[in-house]
């Protein structure tokens, strides 16, 4: 067989793999680009929401809700405030919790469903959140206290960890790319 | 296989290389975009723990203990400059002019993040621009940065004295 032939057979081989490869790649890059695009505006949207809440711990028209804080673990937390503001003075029982369980229909198995109570209104939130911590500080000092805490009228900030994760991986080892958000609050009605 | 072919199967793999090199090009800067979008989020939320913090403190050193001084705003700190800041940490930190040149580093998962703040006193007629008079208008102006990032975050926040912080 002519020597050329096998040469250039064997680049061409190579040169198929490399662009089939250059291929797989790119379309992966594309591919984790739209899912983090899509978890960041999932972030955002439940963020909007956290930071509705978090704020207005403790707060009513006529002044700040003593102890207002009733549940404080690590993944969920509970506490009273005047939300909508109502001049009656209605206060609501907020509570934020991320569920144990696997999300039931979703591929990744992180995935929990992270649930809004607000007065007995329920509403779960499955968009893919993987994470839901958060930590508990009292004034003065800069570590978080030890979950659940007993004593929730220490409590002066409150930090939340959120993560999410789309619903499938990419790449070979099923990858999933994660969008976060910290924040720390530092409600004032805590803080009087 | 002769020299002009391998000339041309060399001019190939040159001009396949530059292509290659275009697109592992793109995909870093996908990356680099994802990565920077992550970290100014962060950045975002950094500068407005800090200013919520800053609501948290007395207005000024002369109306700690909920003191109402005699004569506002001239019983403030002096503006002119608003003096340094001693304290290394928050946990030090008394009265909202004690943020000033404060800076502090956090270690997080996404790096180090420098954050530094700034009070200065405002002028009232017009909210916009600093004086370096006293008044009861201090505005805290916190920058964040991040080596991931192409540009620091800057957030301010303007707070009046009410006779009651």
């Amino acid at each position: 067989m002519n020597l050329g032939l096998v040469t250039s057979f064997i680049i061409a081989a190579l040169l198929m793999l490399s662009i089939v490869s250059m291929n797989l790649r790119m379309s992966q890059s594309t591919q984790d680009i739209s899912m983090h695009s899509m978890s960041q505006n999932h972030v955002s949207a439940i963020s909007d929401m956290i930071q509705y809440d978090f704020p207005k711990v403790g707060y009513n028209v006529s002044g700040p809700i003593t102890d207002p804080i009733t549940v404080a673990e690590e993944d969920e937390i509970q506490f009273q405030a005047n939300l909508d503001n109502d001049t009656g003075e209605s206060v609501e029982t907020v509570t934020w919790r991320l569920e144990d369980d696997v999300l039931a229909g979703s591929i990744n198995s992180d995935h929990r469903s992270l649930v809004r109570d607000v007065g007995g209104d329920s509403q779960e939130i499955n968009v893919g959140v993987t994470r839901f911590e958060i930590r508990y500080y009292s004034f003065g000092d800069p570590n978080p206290m030890t979950t659940p805490v007993t004593n929730t009228e220490d409590i002066n900030r409150i930090e939340v960890i959120l993560e999410v994760q789309p619903r499938e991986g990419t790449g070979r080892n099923n990858q999933y790319t994660t969008s976060s958000w910290h924040r720390v609050f530092t409600p004032p009605n805590l803080n009087l | 296989m002769g020299y002009t072919e391998v000339i041309q199967v060399m001019g190939a793999m040159i001009i396949f290389a530059l292509v290659l090199t275009t697109a592992n090009r793109f995909m870093l800067n996908n990356d680099t975009v994802r990565v920077s979008s992550e970290v100014e989020v962060r950045a975002v939320s950094i500068a407005q723990d800090l200013i919520e913090f800053s609501k948290t403190v007395p207005f000024d050193a002369a109306t700690v203990g909920n003191n109402v001084p005699d004569d506002v705003p001239d019983d403030f700190v002096n503006g002119n400059p608003v003096p340094s800041t001693t304290a290394a940490n928050r946990q030090n930190i008394d009265s909202f002019e004690e943020l000033n040149d404060y800076s502090e580093t956090l270690n997080t998962d996404l790096g180090e993040f420098e954050v530094t703040s700034v009070i200065e006193y405002m002028d009232p007629s017009d909210l916009t621009s600093t004086t370096t008079s006293r008044s009861i208008y201090k505005r805290i102006s916190v920058t964040v940065s991040n080596e991931s990032m192409m540009n620091d975050v800057n957030l301010s926040y303007v707070r009046v004295y009410n006779n009651s912080n």
